[in-house]
């Protein structure tokens, strides 16, 4: 019975819908078979954010396709980390259309920031509240559009949201107030990192300061198996691997600008880990516990679409090339749940937040953020391997 | 010496040892082979098994077990020819006790081979072998490695090799509770020039490691064992499963080497002929 309400609530009665659940029950994506080219699965993961885009009219792009209800309102946070995925494609590409996708979405983030320099959580339609992780997102495309166009507006904006992440932030490094339910969470990193790309703009050292002192705090919670404490949502459940790959991925990334090998080391040691428990099982679960444990059953297409982009940094930096191999193979993988033929625009194209999709992470919608990393990670594995067709020749 | 090979059903590399022994003339006490375990047929499955096989041999495959149709497996014992014949009827042939457990960690399988009391366990083709079981054999465990240790670590590692422009080569060795961490008994290089494909390559790699083993456990029982040497895990990297798209360039990389290594020999003979006066 509840299954047959949670059904009709899906509205599973849409052949579109229908043909995802029932492909997902039966197992057939998500096992690495069907996937394409490289460049067919990009174009779709693009045209897909294209139609999140135009979804509202604000500019914004819609948070996610929800099975149940549709197109959601814009998402600040998401569409501001969205901005350098349109730029990086415009340059693959030359294509004008997403540059100036991008500076809509950049205009429009500019055009909602609240007065003390914050940005609002959660969707564009609920109560706007400042909060310090999607602020520093939304950091991160101001920035992109200020080294694009060199337009004034976007490094003023991006300066008043950087001083106010400074504000917030406690004496220890930590960000405590105007967090999601007040709790700090090591996950940060990324919100740090964009205080370093602000720093690499303007050179102020309290930018540089303050995303170094919340590094030594986060460090100072890495356990000894390579585990990171306060890495989940909440102190109670198990972290995604989405919130795993955000923790390395901003250490990895202030570890290669500041040239601290103890950032590196956390970053490289902790993804070396789930780069074994991927290859041994052919599977990243979506939860690990603080063991390195699987503590979920379905996959999180999102954190592995992230761990493809860790990887591919680690194979550019390093050079071992079993971080390329690992991440060809999880690119497969959600390659594979990728629906290039559907004609639902909120489902061709998308990637689901879980596999399958009623797994717990964004239960039956496709988020944004997960097409972002996506394609992010495709465009990362096609430079990489040019650059070993590179090396291989030389 | 009491030697016993540890396998999974049906696995090649056990029958490949079991050749490899008798060439050199010992014995092989018995054959203890994990049951493969049955994997659940489900639609996503049978679509796997349509686009690997084809339809009409699934049929006949599908047909043949419901109707109980004799197997086409014939005992043959040509070293080319182990593909076609069962591990038990092989084991049997060659005078070993043949036994099957369900799982080789187990308690089953601990029983089994303490009365059998082995000198010595030979690995062939098993998954990871627990303290349990490797505290049994008076002298040890000991595997066949298609890569040099300590620098190649686990899965594909020949091909591995290749990519990174590494010698290729095989290492006997004492299995521990790690991946090929355990100490080190022989290494020898191979030579890959005249080996133009992963397949070629794999099966001239396999072939000696089989022979090594053989040669090192003739050793043993001859009262020269190698003496053992500690690895350093440092030293080298576990790899996985290699992606098809970078073995690719391992083909591409082998067939550039066969084809300079062919160019080579030519011109060394077409100069040896005009040395020595040829016309």
């Amino acid at each position: 019975m509840k299954t047959m309400v949670e059904l009709v609530s899906v509205r599973a009665y849409r052949i579109s819908h229908l043909k995802v659940l029932v492909k997902d029950y039966l197992g057939f994506s998500g096992e690495g078979g069907g996937a394409r080219r490289n460049e067919n699965h990009l174009e779709a993961a693009l045209a897909w954010l294209c139609r999140a885009q135009d979804a509202n009219k604000d500019g914004g792009v819609a948070g996610r396709y929800r099975l149940d209800t549709g197109w959601t309102a814009s998402y600040p946070e998401t569409t501001g980390y969205i901005v350098p995925t349109f730029f990086d494609y415009y340059r693959l590409t030359r294509n004008s259309e997403y540059r100036d996708r991008a500076l809509r979405m950049a205009d429009w983030l500019v055009s909602i920031q609240m007065s003390d320099g914050a940005f609002q959580g959660g969707h564009i339609d609920a109560a706007p509240q400042p909060i310090v992780f999607n602020t520093a997102q939304i950091l991160k495309g101001l920035v992109r559009s200020y080294q694009e166009t060199a337009d004034e507006r976007y490094l003023q904006a991006a300066r008043r949201a950087g001083d106010w992440l400074v504000e917030m932030q406690d004496p220890d490094g930590a960000w405590r107030r105007c967090t999601y339910r007040n709790t700090p969470t090591v996950y940060h990193t990324t919100a740090a990192w964009p205080l370093l790309m602000l720093h690499e703009v303007v050179s102020k050292s309290r930018y540089l300061d303050c995303a170094v002192r919340h590094f030594d705090w986060v460090c100072s919670h890495r356990q000894e198996n390579g585990w990171f404490s306060r890495c989940a949502f909440d102190e109670q459940s198990n972290s995604y691997t989405h919130t795993i790959a955000y923790t390395l991925r901003g250490l990895l990334e202030a570890g290669l600008l500041l040239k601290r090998e103890r950032y590196l080391d956390a970053a490289t040691s902790a993804a070396e880990v789930l780069l074994k428990r991927f290859e041994i099982r052919k599977f990243l679960a979506a939860q690990y516990d603080d063991r390195w444990k699987a503590a979920a059953t379905f996959s999180c297409l999102t954190g592995n679409a992230q761990m493809a982009v860790i990887w591919l940094k680690l194979f550019e930096q390093t050079g071992d090339i079993r971080y390329l191999n690992a991440a060809l193979k999880i690119n497969d993988n959600v390659k594979s749940t990728q629906d290039l033929g559907s004609r639902n625009g909120g489902i061709r194209g998308g990637i689901k937040g879980s596999q399958p999709i009623w797994g717990k992470y964004i239960r039956y919608g496709y988020p944004n953020w997960a097409a972002k990393y996506f394609a992010d990670a495709l465009m990362l594995e096609d430079r990489m391997m040019q650059r070993l067709e590179e090396r291989m020749e030389g | 010496m009491k030697v016993v090979i540890l396998s999974k059903d049906e696995s090649e590399k056990a029958k490949e040892i079991l050749y490899g022994l008798r060439f050199e003339g010992i014995p092989v006490q018995a054959v203890v082979s994990e049951i493969r375990k049955e994997i659940p047929l489900t639609p996503a499955r049978i679509v796997q098994k349509i686009r690997e096989y084809s339809f009409g041999q699934l049929c006949r495959k599908g047909l043949g077990k419901a109707l109980r149709l004799p197997s086409r497996d014939v005992p043959k014992l040509n070293k080319n020819e182990t593909r076609a014949i069962s591990l038990s009827a092989y084991s049997q042939k060659e005078g070993a006790a043949y036994f099957r457990v369900p799982d080789l960690n187990g308690a089953e399988s601990i029983d089994l081979l303490k009365q059998l009391a082995p000198d010595l366990l030979i690995l062939g083709g098993t998954g990871i072998i627990r303290r349990g079981l490797l505290d049994i054999p008076r002298i040890g465990t000991v595997n066949a490695h298609m890569g040099l240790l300590p620098k190649y670590r686990g899965m594909n590692v020949t091909e591995w090799s290749v990519f990174n422009g590494d010698p290729v080569g095989v290492t006997v060795h004492f299995v521990d509770e790690g991946v090929d961490t355990g100490e080190i008994l022989y290494r020898e290089v191979i030579d890959v020039k005249d080996c133009p494909s992963i397949e070629r390559l794999r099966a001239k790699v396999s072939r000696r490691q089989h022979q090594i083993l053989a040669e090192c456990i003739r050793m043993f029982i001859d009262g020269k064992g190698p003496l053992p040497i500690h690895q350093e895990i440092s030293e080298g990297k576990q790899y996985y499963a290699m992606h098809e798209r970078l073995k690719e360039r391992v083909e591409e990389k082998l067939h550039r080497m066969f084809v300079r290594g062919e160019a080579a020999q030519r011109r060394q003979t077409a100069g040896n002929f005009c040395s020595s006066g040829g016309r």
